[in-house]
């Protein structure tokens, strides 16, 4: 038994090198962590932040091999020692890749697992799962197999998997990144429920912060294997700079304070962030009380409807015209799309947003040929779907998939990029040509002889990236392109989708990181149950709350901040991006003084 | 996704064969086995194939029990041709019926050719109908009641496991072949996208065991199972009889049929030719295909 305040985790100078990798993950790391603490880690990729999470059961080096040193101690047990499945009474683990929460034959079963393996009464059982399964919003999805849930519904599974058989320690890795934002809340609540009512401890990474920020007690920063920072949200996250310099990204209340001008430590919060520029500028100074109120005056925004509509894109060919398009799963009851009308046009880049299981990667399969539409007329450059095996279409529309693990098909990065122009039938030269510069554009120099499997996740999203534009096809759809992407990763992307835009590809991507589709979508494309239920200037969706909240979105965190000082500012209004947000505050603020960006290089790379 | 469900996986039911639990299952599995192996005789042989077949019937399990067996068609086929052209075939009197070139058709080769495909049917009907209405997880329960060993029994369980997932990855990477330009219809291509796959799935599989481990898989702790109950009493009785059938079975069927007098199948000469050819033309054709597509790759 132990109480609030033992001492539950204790590592001492942990050391870890992966096999066969030239540097160590974990680096003389000494954390020791109470019973009931919440500790978020933050790190960039490869920044050893998952081989941390992964020492504490065993998997690390137990069932991930390498070199390791030092000492862990987990409730006085060594984890190196003890077999992985006896921790499972204990310690709940969400893995950073949902796809391994689909064992079962259906999602019941898949949730059951744990606590069978654990010798559950079979009488307890009906109900505990039903409970973790409501708690994640899954509630009705037991009789479906695990193979056909959508990205964010298998992510949902993995955490019900964690917490039904409530264990005393909760380690989660990126257990949000599929999730949208409504979901994504949803689960910080329970976590927070669960650590605050329970004592349950609780260790989260998360590449986006925000809810760190305002949940966790504590915040524990690594950067290339050592802990950089150590301490409570406030501080930690309140230095965006120094969070910088390791790659990490700071919250977007964090960012747009920073390019303000409001000086170390900044509000880390939307909520904390409003308030203190609210009180730098007095011009404006409405009643700040949080999202809430946001979101209200969001709604009075978006019924005066005093947004001026943005110019369309500049009248460039369709690429992609879907007209009245449905569709239904082989066995599934409803349909997954319905009634779906849009066009992409050539240099338009359009995001698709919506909540878990709208249809978004639907849609995309069905413009890349890999799905038929049950009724209905897609065209992708010309060519219809339905008419034209997906072989050919590969050669004008390249996807890169949700779980990028389910598309990389070679034994190395190198080769994996040369495969789709290899088949196209480009000569070797140039294949040898785009190889290198898709590996110099795209970072991946450093990695091209590893297996594509054996990457981190938001790396390997990368190499399907850079294996879709070797075919360079003129119209992309990429499905999540950032989840877990830190800053760098994030950036690569960006520069990516804008660069294809600008060389006149159409760009469609579905996505739940509204920060990424603020700063590069002309357009969002809105589903909410399988029907487009908006499709509208980037700006004019950010700045409709009714729309939003129906459709279980929210807007950058740069937007919230926005509109929690002022509901309404300079045209064009709500800023979408960072730099517009701290342009239009900036300007806002009159006692600001000749302060220009202090361009640190937290707002720089900041999101 | 592209590809139809795996014939061998589990498919979920709430049958009576679906609940009962996976113990008595296993044991009356063996039971059919070994009295197939013993009785080579096509009477027994096809009472067990209907018993298999009637038992799939109310488990509701009929559809993917015939798409194995067509997997297995051309096997059984390739065992009548076998039997014909054995040398060793014809020890005492045969009866010739007709003969292709050299090569007699006997009635004992037909009869012995029956014989073997029946019995290689009525065991994989029994083991499948046995597959597809237990869940993997819960074999494993099973198997370790029976005391075969942990490793074993944990080897034999998540290979039942991943034939489902092995299914799906392969369903991935077709897509993900078409996606990117690749051939990715018929064996041509099922056959070069089975080494990703392997490769992949060596990968995956590697995950799934941290996942399934991380969640107390092969904790020592007895398992307990959510759709079926606990062992009761009722099970217990069912191991019990079919331990007890297995044996009376065993005997039975070797005092009866076991002595390898295997009745000779007497038909028209033109129609004992007609199934040698088809027989062989059929696994001729499978051959093909699957060398063509190796060739291919
Ligand atoms: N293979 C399948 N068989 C049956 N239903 C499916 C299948 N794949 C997806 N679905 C269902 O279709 C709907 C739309 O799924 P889709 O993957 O397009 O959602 P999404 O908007 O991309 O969700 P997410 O944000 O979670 O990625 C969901 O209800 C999902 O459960
Ligand atoms: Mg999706």
């Amino acid at each position: 038994m132990t109480l609030p305040g033992d001492v539950v985790i204790e590592l001492e100078a942990v050391g870890f090198r992966h096999v066969a990798a030239d540097r160590p993950a974990l680096d003389r790391v000494s954390i020791s962590i109470r019973a009931g603490e919440y500790v978020g880690l933050l790190g960039a990729t490869g920044a050893g932040v998952s081989t941390l999470l992964l020492s504490l059961d065993g998997v690390v080096p137990q069932l991930v091999r390498g070199e390791a040193s030092g000492a862990v101690s987990v409730l006085g047990r060594d984890p190196r020692v003890v077999p992985v499945p006896a921790w499972a009474g204990d310690i709940g683990l969400v893995l950073d890749d949902p796809s391994v929460a689909s064992t079962q034959a259906t999602v019941a079963d898949e949730v059951a697992f744990g606590l069978e393996n654990l010798g559950a009464p079979t009488a307890t059982m009906g109900l505990r799962i039903a409970t973790a399964l409501e708690s994640v919003g899954l509630a009705g999805f037991e009789e479906r197999s695990p193979a056909t849930l959508s990205g964010g519904e298998l992510q949902r599974l993995a955490i019900a998997c964690a917490l039904v058989t409530g264990p005393r320690i909760l380690v989660l890795d990126e257990p949000t990144a599929n999730l949208d934002p409504t979901g994504r809340r949803a689960v910080y609540r329970v976590l927070r429920r669960l650590n605050r009512a329970q004592g349950v401890t609780v260790l989260v990474s998360d590449q986006d912060a925000e809810s760190i920020a305002s949940d966790a007690t504590r915040v524990v920063a690594l950067g290339a294997g050592r802990v950089v920072a150590d301490g409570p949200p406030a501080s930690v996250l309140g230095d965006p700079t120094a969070l910088a310099r390791h790659g990490i990204r700071p919250t977007g209340a964090a960012s747009v304070a920073a390019a303000v001008g409001v000086g170390t430590p900044v509000p880390v919060t939307v909520e904390a962030a409003a308030r203190v520029l609210a009180r730098r500028s007095p011009a404006h100074r409405p009643p700040v009380d949080g999202v809430a109120g946001a979101a209200e005056r969001l709604a009075e925004l978006a019924s005066a409807s005093a947004l001026p509509a943005e110019a369309a894109a500049d009248g460039g060919p369709a690429l992609v015209l879907v007209r009245d398009v449905a569709f239904r799963y082989p066995g599934a009851t409803g349909q997954a799309v319905a009634g779906v009308t849009l066009s992409v046009m050539a240099g338009e880049v359009v995001g698709v947003a919506g909540a878990n299981g709208s249809g978004k990667t639907t849609l995309g399969r069905l413009v890349n040929g890999l799905l038929r539409p049950s009724s209905g007329r897609i065209s992708v450059d010309g060519m219809d779907t339905a008419s034209h095996p997906v072989r050919m279409l590969a050669a004008h529309v390249g996807s890169v998939f949700q779980e990028p693990a389910h598309q990389l098909l070679a034994t190395t990065v190198a080769e994996e990029l040369a495969l789709g122009p290899r088949a196209l039938g480009v000569s070797e030269a140039r294949i040898g040509e785009r190889v290198r510069a898709l590996a110099e554009a795209l970072e991946l120099d450093d990695v091209l002889g590893r297996h594509p499997l054996r990457l981190g996740r938001a790396e390997r999203k990368l190499v399907a990236l850079g294996a879709v534009l070797a075919m360079a096809p003129r119209v992309l759809v990429l499905d999540e392109p950032t989840t877990g992407a830190d800053v760098r990763l994030a950036g690569i992307v960006e520069a990516q989708v804008l660069a294809a835009a600008a060389r006149g590809c159409a760009v469609l991507v579905p996505s739940h990181d509204m920060a990424f589709l603020g700063r590069v979508a002309t357009r969002i494309v809105v589903m909410g149950g399988g029907r487009v239920v908006a499709d509208a200037p980037t700006r004019a969706v950010f700045a409709d709350a009714r729309l939003l909240a129906v459709a279980g979105l929210e807007p950058p965190a740069a937007a919230r901040v926005a509109l929690a000082v002022a509901p309404s500012g300079p045209s064009p209004w709500p800023p979408v991006s960072l730099e517009e947000a701290a342009r239009v505050l900036r300007r806002a603020g009159p006692d600001d003084g000749p302060g220009g960006p202090p361009g640190s290089a937290a707002a720089e790379s900041a999101w | 996704m592209s590809l139809p469900a795996s014939p061998f996986a589990y498919v979920p039911g709430s049958s009576p064969l679906h609940r009962l639990s996976a113990l008595p299952k296993l044991v009356w599995l063996a039971a059919g086995l070994v009295f197939c192996l013993v009785a080579l005789h096509p009477l027994p042989l096809l009472v067990v194939l209907g018993a298999a077949w009637g038992l799939a019937a109310w488990a509701g399990v009929g559809g993917p029990l015939w798409r194995a067996l067509r997997v297995l068609g051309p096997l059984a086929a390739s065992i009548v041709v076998l039997q014909v052209a054995s040398p060793s075939a014809c020890a005492g009197g045969c009866v010739p019926l007709a003969s292709i070139g050299p090569v007699p058709i006997t009635a004992e080769a037909l009869g012995r050719g029956a014989a073997f495909t029946l019995r290689l049917l009525a065991m994989a009907s029994l083991a499948l109908v046995m597959l597809v209405t237990t869940r993997p997880s819960d074999l494993f329960g099973a198997l370790r009641a029976l005391h075969v060993p942990y490793q074993v029994a944990l080897v034999l369980a998540t290979t039942m496991d991943l034939v489902p997932l092995l299914q799906r990855e392969l369903g991935l990477v077709l897509d993900a072949q078409r996606a990117r330009g690749l051939r990715a219809t018929g064996l041509g291509a099922v056959v070069p996208a089975a080494v990703p796959v392997f490769v992949a799935a060596f990968e995956r599989v590697g995950r799934l065991a941290i996942s399934m481990e991380a969640r107390g898989y092969g904790s020592g702790i007895p398992r307990t199972s959510y759709r079926t109950a606990a062992v009761g009493g009722r099970d217990r009785a069912l191991t019990v009889l079919g331990a007890a059938a297995g044996a009376v079975g065993t005997v039975a069927g070797a005092t009866m049929w076991g002595t390898g007098s295997v009745p000779p199948l007497a038909v028209p000469g033109w129609a004992a030719v007609a199934i040698v050819v088809g027989a062989a033309g059929a696994f001729c054709a499978v051959m093909a295909v699957g060398l063509t597509a190796v060739a291919r790759a």
